[in-house]
């Protein structure tokens, strides 16, 4: 098993609305946010976590595929293909069962081929999203939502956090071409999944609107792209493995 | 001691700074991929001609581990006794004079602290691919470090590398060190190389490791288990190497001790493979 080469994917994601990618908090304070979103602790910018692209881009991927990957999922994993080119397991990885059948497929079908880079605000967009600190958030919007009883009574609100439309965020991802069949799948499952990535969503809340993303190339003006072909949004280079 | 100074800076998170056997493996699969097998089984035959530090922020040293000054006054002593990484000058200090030195060190004395980088729990969630939503049961949190990019660490290599080592420095910050690197865990940019001459005692009889070092041959050591897992080109292959133990940086040798551990699993990744683990003492030279 040799490594051919690296592609290097660059893309600028656009929040076309209201993006919310949560986290968990350990404690909370009166008046406190109830559903705050991810940031990064050193600049306390939102960003987005290259788990959470890269697994949605796994689950749509997954779902287009169907079958197998969907019913024969198991209790707490994904669904674990016996194929070593299984183009799901190929790109995004598998942990092998600790038996020797697994073992045998997981060494033949090699390393994690894609790896999704946390992605970070553009400067130019953190600019535009400065004055959202006037309204209570840095870099983000306060959205309240109700909840109605639906035999009456008081709306029970809640706050959320989200980045706004029009967010920009810097994505990089490297893909790593072992073999002709590792091209193919770029091509055939990889641009896929990132199709559907903006057809579906990225992150909560989006069948309530949240989440819908464009990918812009990063090197052409942002309002030329609309409509252009998914490929033609995204500057893919092959990093220089050095020797 | 005159040694080759790279600059890294952490671009994003990552699960643990990078030590010299975990980096020096990184290296070496990149040497495998872009010369072949063959070249790198040619070149672990012999004794490797240059050895990797553990990567400090810059300016800092691990404590060498020295024979332990008393001190009765319990905030003082809580202070050294929780001191990991000191400044150049009072590693020199310490490398020449002993834990002395220390009763008096800015850094016991609270006024001089190397970066740390912040840590944040993240939490990640398994989806449900039937119903789109988080699954019961998976989920869990990750404790990662985010270093201030804008703080240089340093990396040093002792003798010549018999290939580019910056370019390989470089692909291992492009592809991301250490676990998590499929989601973007462990990139950094590199620096360097430049010269630079590292503190040690005049008259030494003794060495002060910057990088994790054998059991042969410590003499004043701090221990570690060590459970790795295979990397390169055999991860998702069966993960983990054979377990060890070894000393910390800052762990005091008679000798510039090297070694290769055989760390092959029982079932190996592949046929004839061989696991090794290179336990080589980064030596600053101190006196005892």
């Amino acid at each position: 098993m040799q490594l051919k080469k690296v592609l290097r994917i660059r893309s600028v994601l656009l929040a076309k609305t209201g993006l919310r990618i949560g986290m968990s908090r350990d404690q909370m304070a009166i008046g406190d946010l109830d559903n705050p979103v991810i940031r990064n602790p050193l600049t306390d910018e939102p960003y987005i976590p290259g788990s959470s692209l890269k697994g949605k881009l796994r689950y749509l991927l997954e779902w287009s595929l169907g079958g197998p990957y969907i019913l024969e999922a198991k209790e707490r994993h994904v669904y674990a293909s016996p194929d070593p080119k299984d183009p799901v397991a190929r790109i995004f990885g598998l942990a092998p069962e600790n038996d020797e059948a697994s073992l045998k497929v997981a060494r033949e079908r090699g390393p994690t081929r894609l790896l999704v880079r946390d992605a970070y605000l553009l400067e130019d967009s953190k600019r535009e999203l400065e004055r959202t600190a006037a309204r209570g958030g840095l870099y983000t919007e306060i959205k309240q939502e109700v909840f109605i009883p639906r035999l009456g009574g008081n709306a029970n609100p809640r706050t959320t956090e989200r980045v706004p439309a029009g967010a920009r965020f810097g994505v990089e991802m490297a893909y790593r071409v072992l073999d002709d069949l590792d091209e193919e799948y770029f091509q055939n499952y990889l641009l896929r999944a990132l199709e559907l990535l903006e057809v579906d969503g990225l992150g909560g809340h989006i069948s309530r609107g949240y989440g819908q993303v464009y990918f812009l190339h990063p090197k052409k003006p942002w309002d030329a792209q609309e409509g252009l072909p998914l490929k033609e949004r995204l500057l893919v280079e092959e990093i220089a493995l050095g020797a | 001691m005159r040694a080759t100074l790279f600059r890294l800076y952490f671009e994003g998170p990552l699960k643990e700074l990078p030590r010299a056997p975990a980096l020096l493996g990184h290296v070496l699969w990149w040497y495998r991929y872009t010369h072949g097998r063959e070249a790198l089984e040619g070149l672990l035959e012999k004794p490797l001609p240059f050895r990797l530090s553990s990567v400090f922020p810059e300016g800092w040293l691990p404590r060498p581990k020295l024979p332990p000054v008393q001190v009765e006054e319990t905030e003082r002593r809580k202070a050294i006794k929780n001191l990991t990484l000191v400044s150049l000058e009072t590693f020199q200090a310490l490398a020449e004079k002993g834990e002395e030195v220390l009763l008096e060190a800015p850094e016991v004395l609270g006024r001089a602290r190397p970066p740390e980088p912040r840590r944040l729990r993240r939490s990640r969630v398994g989806i449900d691919r039937g119903t789109g939503a988080a699954r019961r049961g998976i989920l869990f949190t990750q404790e990662l470090l985010f270093p201030d990019p804008r703080t240089a660490y340093a990396l040093y290599v002792m003798g010549e590398a018999p290939f580019d080592l910056r370019d390989a420095l470089a692909f291992v910050g492009e592809m991301g060190f250490g676990g998590g690197a499929s989601v973007g865990l462990g990139r950094f940019r590199v620096e360097g190389p430049r010269t630079v001459e590292l503190p040690e005692a005049k008259e030494a009889n003794a060495y002060a490791t910057l990088a994790p070092g054998p059991l042969e041959g410590a003499l004043y050591y701090d221990l570690e288990p060590y459970w790795g897992r295979l990397g390169g080109g055999y991860v998702g292959s069966k993960p983990f190497k054979g377990p060890y133990l070894r000393t910390r940086e800052g762990s005091v040798y008679q000798e510039p001790t090297a070694l290769y551990l055989d760390t092959t699993p029982q079932d190996p990744p592949e046929e004839g493979v061989r696991v090794r683990e290179f336990l080589g003492v980064f030596p600053l030279g101190v006196r005892l």
